[in-house]
């Protein structure tokens, strides 16, 4: 079985161009499933989860190695579970982790390490989110998307407690949710763009519909504001991602697929 | 006349036509070319298609070498090839073969949709059932194939299993299959006759296991013990705890899967802290939530992301592939506690990097070890130690070929500082 690294490429890697440097060993702290990445470049850090010792680790922007974690958020008082994802927001100097086993998404300061409770909680009935996996963060338009099993789910950034999501991307014509392969929603600021996966055509079969025989992956586009049961404003049809970010400089959108790193340009996300 | 005869028929099929394509179109089929689109309007839109091309791709299709188990009987290899990118499968070879630093093509190769492998982790073979067991830390099952099974095969049955339920080793004389669960903390027990949703015999998970992350499992029939690697990264489990993220097994019923709403738990204080790797040693019959008899943890050790484990039959020595610093580390029968190695394979000249799976042919006296990141599998005397070369090897990607890095890739970020992509295992 393939062991816990996080592999650093040049932006510009190509072909079977090798890490710049790697990040693996005991002390990393690191654990095989790491399901999310996250960079924090205003005070070059990189946060990951660890789901098996209910962790999220901070490492230093540069490190490389067996070098262990500058701070870890850990302890009871976290209430993290089964959490393997995690999103920083720079600006603002927030974690936030989305709990499948509770429908709840927990917010930390990011710069505190240590067994630290939540600075805000978003749980409960009126939020309508059932396992939620993923959350981003647009912290210029203060805005928070989380991956549901049903949907895109886009609160206000700064809600706290039992809140309605401010709107929701969800439905057949959507092609979007857990069952339909959603994982990572990313935010383009400048474009006001939503980019998720999801998938369309096919025979449902049951809630598995992303298995469907037939049914083709695709990346979607929305704007802001596409509210309900909402076709995408654009798509890549044919187009698979497990997790995806964005170089905002390059007008890049970076993926990984399948063992993959793809790298596309896309101007027309920053538009 | 026919034409006028047929004018209804065909009116009728028109009208089915529209009323499909109004459905089709409804639903989340969007086959229509680029349109203009209005701002702000959203009912009926119909999305732009962007044919948008990959400016770059990084991917290395080199199959690399991970679990491993040996067949005496036919003189045959089996490891698994976890590394998403290069088809993930069950490669066999044999075991003895001329040295060559060239790529060596397998002598049967699983793999494909139908095997139901995922990302294949660990390996076992019976050669006295003509069986083989499969486990995916992506998956939840264990995939039963005929030992001579290639291509794109069915299992012969599947044994629904805890997700990520990652190692796996076979005691033929119980006839029982020992596997674990690196979410759950758990060891689970099936009988090889088990079938879909059948329980497991014994489970031994629980906070009184102290199991943190088991990755490698060997059991020994002889001296009833169960051998067992753990990473260290420990939360508190109940026993019986289990879950399966999509599907329609009774784990994936238990708690929140993708596919079954399950019970939301309350969210509530964590448990989760890091403990020092370990190698724990059980008894072959224990069940539910109970101690190991033996751990072996601490700085001697020289544990470092241990992950396949075997054992001596013969010295009973334990044996472990540590990939973290590129050594196999060998143990006392009996170790305990805070002990060092009674020796240590380890050195340039090994060509170890990223030791993932180890066994050991008793038959011709051999060490194999799997080393990950440069697609080898690499065959020593069996009681070999220090910086030694090996006798052979097996190269599954042709020589000067780049360093595996990619396993799965479960995430990626882009640092804007450093100009750099950045992605977890």
């Amino acid at each position: 079985m393939s062991y816990p690294r996080i592999s650093v490429f040049a932006g510009s890697a190509n072909g079977t161009a090798s890490p710049t440097r790697v990040i693996e060993g005991q002390d990393t702290l690191q654990a095989r499933t790491s399901h999310d990445i996250s960079v924090d470049s205003l005070h070059d850090e990189i946060a990951v989860p660890n789901p098996f010792a209910q962790a999220i680790l901070f490492y230093s922007g540069g490190a490389k190695g067996d070098e262990g974690p500058i701070r870890i958020i850990q302890g009871p008082k976290t209430m993290l579970n089964y959490s393997d994802n995690v999103t920083l927001d720079p600006v603002h100097r927030e974690a936030y982790v989305a709990q499948l086993m509770n429908d709840a998404i927990l917010v930390f300061r990011s710069d505190m390490g240590g067994d630290v409770a939540p600075v805000r909680v978003i749980h409960g009935p009126k939020t309508k989110m059932d396992r939620p996996v993923r959350v981003s963060v647009d912290p210029v338009n203060n805005l928070m998307a989380v991956t549901t099993i049903q949907g895109v789910w886009l609160f206000n950034r700064t809600d706290n407690g039992d809140v309605a999501p401010r709107w929701t991307i969800s439905g057949p014509k959507t092609g979007l949710g857990v069952v339909f392969g959603t994982r990572k929603v990313i935010f383009s600021p400048q474009g006001k763009k939503i980019i998720a996966t999801g998938r369309r055509g096919g025979a449902p079969t049951g809630e598995l519909f992303s298995r469907a025989p037939g049914s083709q992956p695709f990346i979607g586009i929305w704007n802001y504001g596409d509210n309900g049961d909402v076709a995408p404003w654009a798509i890549m049809p044919d187009t698979a991602a497990y997790s995806m970010d964005l170089n905002a400089a390059a007008k890049e959108l970076i993926t990984v697929d399948r063992g993959k790193l793809v790298v596309y340009r896309m101007p027309e996300l920053f538009q | 006349m026919r034409h006028s005869s047929n004018q209804p028929r065909l009116i009728l099929l028109a009208g089915i036509f529209l009323l499909i394509a109004t459905f089709w179109i409804g639903g989340n089929f969007w086959f229509g070319t680029a349109v203009a689109q209005e701002a702000g309007k959203t009912a009926g839109r119909t999305p732009i298609v962007l044919n948008t091309k990959p400016v770059r791709v990084v991917s290395d299709s080199a199959p690399v070498l991970s679990g491993i188990a040996i067949d005496t009987q036919r003189d045959e290899v089996f490891m698994t090839n976890d590394k998403e990118s290069a088809g993930p499968s069950v490669m066999v070879y044999p075991t003895q073969f001329q040295p060559t630093d060239r790529l060596m093509e397998p002598r049967r190769r699983l793999a494909g949709p139908k095997t139901n492998l995922a990302l294949p982790c660990g390996v076992a073979v019976s050669p006295e059932f003509q069986e083989m067991f499969a486990v995916s830390g992506d998956g939840q099952d264990i995939n039963i194939f005929p030992l001579k099974a290639e291509g794109d095969s069915t299992p012969s049955r599947e044994i629904h299993v805890p997700h990520a339920s990652g190692g796996v080793s076979f005691d033929n004389k119980h006839d029982e299959i020992y596997i674990t669960t690196e979410h759950a903390n758990r060891i689970s027990v099936y009988s090889r006759k088990a079938d879909g949703d059948d329980d497991p015999l014994r489970i031994i998970q629980g906070p009184n296991t102290s199991l943190a992350d088991p990755h490698g499992i060997y059991v020994d029939a002889e001296r009833n013990e169960i051998l067992v690697t753990n990473h260290g990264n420990w939360r508190k489990t109940r026993t019986g705890e289990a879950f399966a993220l999509s599907g329609d097994s009774k784990f994936a019923y238990m708690r929140g899967s993708f596919s079954h709403p399950g019970i939301v738990e309350p969210l509530g204080p964590s448990s989760g802290k890091f403990m020092p790797p370990s190698i724990m040693i059980f008894s072959r019959t224990a069940n539910g939530d109970v101690g190991p008899l033996r751990t072996i943890q601490g700085p001697h050790t020289r544990l470092n992301i241990a992950v396949g484990i075997t054992r001596d039959p013969d010295s009973g020595e334990i044996v472990v592939a540590n990939s973290g610093d590129n050594s196999i580390l060998f143990f006392d029968a009996n170790a305990n506690g805070d002990v060092a190695p009674v020796r240590v394979l380890a050195g340039p000249a090994t060509n170890l990097k990223g030791a993932t799976g180890v066994a050991i042919d008793t038959k011709h006296n051999e060490l194999w070890v799997t080393s990950w990141e440069n697609h080898i599998a690499a065959v020593f005397p069996r009681k070999a130690q220090g910086n030694i070369a090996p006798l052979r090897m097996i190269h599954s990607a042709p020589k000067g070929a780049p360093l595996a890095t990619m396993g799965r890739l479960g995430a990626v970020a882009f640092d804007p500082k450093r100009q750099e992509i950045l992605t977890p295992n």
